[in-house]
C-alpha cells in the first residue's frame, strides 16, 4: 500500500438498489483515492449516498459496477470469506451508534478484533493498553458498555477500530450521537492517533467542525462527487447548545410551531423535544450568519 | 473471546434462558421418567425370578420365558429332575399370567400356585400375615393391599372364586406385574388341569455350577428346557425391552422434537435480539463459521442446562416416588442418562442448524444503518 496507489481506491464505482424504474443509484460513478495518513471528510445532503459509499470502501457491500481496491487488493470479486479476512486486517469501523458488544467489557471489546489477527489476543494486550491509555479509558477497562457515557463509548469504538493497526479507518457520523463538545473531542482523538500512525481515515459527517481536521473534504450529491458549492456556508445556530450548524448539510432537523430548527446532534434534538419552551425565543433563535467559518 | 461473548450475552438474557431451559428440562424429565419407570418395571419382572430361590428353572420344551408365557410339564418330571446328579432340591409351581380383581380394580398379575410348606417359589419376605397358603387363601403384595384397600381378612377374586387374603408380601409389587400366591389346587381347578406343573425350581448342590446343571437336566430329562436363573432373567428382560423399545423410542422422539423446537425458538428470539451485534462481528471480519460457532455454543448451553435441570428434577421425582407408596418402581440407569445426554446434544445441533440460514443471512453492511 504505497501512497501512489492509495490505501483505498475506487474507480467508476456504482451501486444501485432495486431494479427497473424504481432503481436508485445510491453511488453513481465515484472514483477516488485515499492515501495513507490522509484524513478525508465526506459531506453531503441526506440520502446522497455517503453511507453506501463508505460501505463499498469497507468491503461490506459489493458494487454494481466499478472496482474497489483496499491495501492494493482488488476486492470486487473476492469471495465472502476472503473479504472478511481482508476487513479484519485492513479496515476499522466507527459507527454513529457505537455498536459495542454489550456482553463484553471495555477491554474485551477493544481486544475482540485481535482474535482475527496474527498473534491473536495475547499479542495485542500491550497495544490495547496503549490505546486505552491514549483514549483515557484505562480506569474504565473492566466496565460494561452500558455504563459508559456516549463519548466514552465512541472512544472505545475508536480503540477497537485501531487495535489491529489497520491502514484504513471508516467512520459514519461518529459524532452524530454526541453533543458538540464530546463530538469535537472524540474527533480530535481519532485525528491525533491516525496522524501518528499514518492510517487513512474517511469520515462521513454533517458536522462542519470536523472539516477543521480534514486534509480534504468531498462533497457528495446524488451519488456523485461534486465540487464544493461555491457559495459559502449558511450557518444556523443550534437552539440548544448554540453551536453553528451548516443549513445545507445538517441532517438533524425538526419543525416546531411552524418553524424549522437544525441541531448539531441527536442529543440536542432530544433535549429540545423534552422541553421546547426552554430553547424557543422570539425571533432571535435562528439568525443567519453568512460567511462565518 | 467470541465464545465468551456468546456465553455472557446468553447469561444476560437470564430470564428467557431460564424459562426455555425449564421448558426443555420438562421435556427431558419426561423422557427420563418414562425411561426410569420402564427400567424399574422391567427390573421388577426379574425380582420374582431372582428371589424365588432357584438356581435352575425347568420348563416345557420350546418355552424360554416366564413373562407373558405359559409352560406345562408333567408332574412326573419333578422326580426325574430330582434324580439328576447335582440337584439338591426341586419344587414345582403352577403359573398363570392373568387378571386378579381387588375390590373392583383389575390387576394383571403373575398368579403362582404353591403348596404349603414349599420354600422355593414361595413368598420370601412378608409385611404382615403368613406366606403359607391353604386352599381358598391368597397372599398379595402389601403395596397392592394398600392401594386397593383390601387388607388381611379381605378377599380378592382370582378367576371365578373369591380367596381370603392371609398374607401381605414384600418386594412382589410392580404396576404391570404384581405377584400373588395361591394354593396350587385352586389354580389347577381354575385351569381345569390335573397332573401338570408349570415350572420346576431347582437348587444345585454346592460345587455344582447352575449352567452345568441346566445342561445336564436338558440331556437327561425329555421334553424340557432348563435355564439358569440368570439366563431366564435375561430372557424375560429382553422380551420386555423388545416390547417397550418402540414406545420408548416414540416417546423420546416426540420429546426430543419438542425440545429442539423450544431451543430453536429461544435461539431464534435470541439471535434476533443480537442481530446488530452479529452484523458488527461480521463487519469486523469474523467469518460465518465464527458467528455460527457462537450460536452453537449458546444452543448447547441451553440444552446442557436443561439436561442438568432434568437430571435434578428426575432425581427428586424418583426419591419422591420411592418415599411414597412405591406404586411404580423407578430406576434411573446410567444408560438412560447417557441416552438423554445424547438426545440433548442432538437437540442443540439440530436447533443450531435451524438457525444456520438466519446467521448466514445477517448482512454486515447493516451495521451502518443502526
Ligand atoms: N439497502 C438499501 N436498499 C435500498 N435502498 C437503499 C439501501 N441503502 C441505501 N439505500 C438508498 O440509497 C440512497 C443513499 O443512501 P445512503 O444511506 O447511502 O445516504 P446517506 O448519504 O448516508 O444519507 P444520510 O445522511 O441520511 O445517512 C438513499 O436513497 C437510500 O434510500
Ligand atoms: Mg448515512
Amino acid at each position: 500500500m504505497t501512497d501512489a496507489s492509495g490505501v483505498v481506491r475506487t474507480r467508476d464505482l456504482v451501486r444501485t438498489f432495486g431494479e427497473g424504474r424504481r432503481a436508485i443509484r445510491a453511488v453513481d460513478g465515484v472514483s477516488l483515492t485515499v492515501a495513507s495518513g490522509e484524513i478525508v471528510v465526506i459531506m453531503g445532503p441526506s440520502g446522497s449516498g455517503k453511507t453506501t459509499l463508505l460501505s463499498l470502501m469497507g468491503a461490506l457491500l459489493r458494487p454494481t459496477s466499478g472496482t474497489v481496491e483496499i491495501a492494493g487488493q482488488d476486492v470486487t470479486g473476492m469471495p465472502e470469506a476472503r473479504l472478511a479476512r481482508l476487513r479484519a486486517r485492513n479496515v476499522g469501523f466507527v459507527f454513529q451508534g457505537f455498536n459495542l458488544l454489550d456482553a463484553l467489557t471495555v477491554e474485551e471489546n477493544v481486544l475482540l478484533p485481535a482474535q482475527l489477527n496474527d498473534g491473536g489476543i495475547g499479542a495485542a494486550r500491550s497495544r490495547a493498553e496503549e490505546l486505552l491509555g491514549r483514549l483515557e479509558l484505562l480506569d474504565r477497562r473492566t466496565a460494561r458498555p452500558a455504563t459508559l457515557s456516549g463519548g466514552e463509548k465512541q472512544r472505545v469504538a475508536i480503540a477497537r477500530a485501531l487495535i489491529n493497526r489497520v491502514p484504513l479507518v471508516l467512520a459514519d457520523e461518529p459524532t452524530g450521537n454526541l453533543d458538540s463538545q464530546r463530538g469535537a473531542e472524540v474527533t480530535m482523538r481519532l485525528h491525533d492517533i491516525a496522524r501518528d500512525e499514518g492510517c487513512a481515515v474517511v469520515i462521513v459527517t454533517h458536522d462542519p467542525r470536523i472539516e477543521d481536521v480534514a486534509d480534504r473534504v468531498l462533497w457528495l450529491e446524488d451519488g456523485r462527487v461534486r465540487d464544493r458549492r461555491a457559495d459559502p456556508h449558511v450557518w444556523v445556530r443550534d437552539p440548544v447548545c448554540g453551536m453553528q450548524v451548516d443549513e445545507w448539510t445538517a441532517g438533524i432537523r425538526l419543525t416546531h410551531a411552524g418553524r424549522d430548527y437544525l441541531f448539531c446532534s441527536e442529543r440536542c434534538r432530544e433535549r429540545f423535544l423534552r422541553e421546547p419552551g426552554a430553547y424557543v425565543q422570539d425571533g432571535g433563535d435562528r439568525h443567519r450568519n453568512e460567511g462565518v467559518s | 473471546m467470541i465464545v465468551r461473548w456468546a456465553v455472557v450475552s446468553l447469561l444476560q438474557a437470564r430470564l428467557r434462558m431460564l424459562a426455555s431451559s425449564l421448558a426443555v428440562a420438562a421435556a427431558f424429565t419426561l423422557v427420563f421418567m418414562f425411561r426410569a419407570v420402564w427400567e424399574g418395571e422391567t427390573r421388577q419382572l426379574a425380582t420374582y425370578l431372582e428371589r424365588a430361590g432357584a438356581d435352575v428353572w425347568v420348563m416345557q420344551a420350546g418355552v424360554s420365558n416366564v413373562h407373558m408365557a405359559s409352560s406345562f410339564v408333567g408332574r412326573a418330571k419333578r422326580r426325574e429332575v430330582e434324580s439328576v446328579e447335582g440337584v439338591r432340591a426341586a419344587a414345582a409351581v403352577l403359573y398363570l399370567n392373568s387378571m386378579v380383581t381387588f375390590s373392583g380394580q383389575r390387576w394383571f398379575c403373575y398368579i403362582v400356585g404353591i403348596e404349603p410348606g414349599q420354600r422355593l417359589g414361595a413368598p420370601w419376605a412378608m409385611a404382615e400375615g403368613r406366606g403359607q397358603v391353604q386352599p381358598g387363601e391368597v397372599v398379595v403384595p402389601g403395596v397392592l393391599a394398600r392401594v386397593s384397600g383390601v387388607g388381611l381378612g379381605g378377599s380378592v377374586k382370582v378367576g371365578d372364586r373369591d380367596l381370603l387374603v392371609v398374607g401381605l408380601s414384600e418386594e412382589t409389587f410392580s404396576a404391570t406385574n404384581p405377584v400373588v400366591f395361591v394354593h396350587r389346587e385352586d389354580l389347577a381347578d381354575l385351569l381345569w388341569l390335573e397332573g401338570y406343573d408349570s415350572y420346576l425350581l431347582v437348587q444345585a448342590n454346592e460345587g455344582t455350577a447352575p449352567g452345568e446343571l441346566a445342561r445336564r437336566i436338558e440331556a437327561e430329562v425329555d421334553a424340557v428346557e432348563a435355564m439358569t436363573t440368570e439366563e431366564l432373567v435375561e430372557s424375560d428382560t429382553a422380551l420386555a425391552r423388545q416390547m417397550g423399545t418402540q414406545i420408548i423410542a416414540l416417546m423420546t422422539g416426540i420429546c426430543a422434537a419438542l425440545a429442539t423446537l423450544l431451543v430453536g425458538f429461544t435461539m431464534y428470539v435470541h439471535t434476533a435480539r443480537l442481530g446488530t451485534e452479529l452484523a458488527v462481528l461480521k463487519a469486523m471480519g469474523f467469518q460465518r463459521g465464527h458467528v455460527y460457532l457462537a450460536v452453537v455454543v449458546q444452543s448447547s448451553l441451553v440444552a446442557a442446562s436443561a439436561f442438568g435441570l432434568a437430571l435434578a428434577g428426575t432425581a427428586i421425582l424418583a426419591s419422591l416416588t420411592r418415599g411414597l407408596a412405591t406404586v411404580v418402581a423407578v430406576r434411573l440407569t446410567p444408560g438412560a442418562v447417557l441416552e438423554v445426554a445424547g438426545v440433548g446434544a442432538l437437540v442443540a445441533i439440530v436447533a443450531s442448524l435451524l438457525l444456520a440460514r438466519r446467521v448466514a443471512s445477517v448482512e454486515p453492511a447493516t451495521v451502518f444503518r443502526t
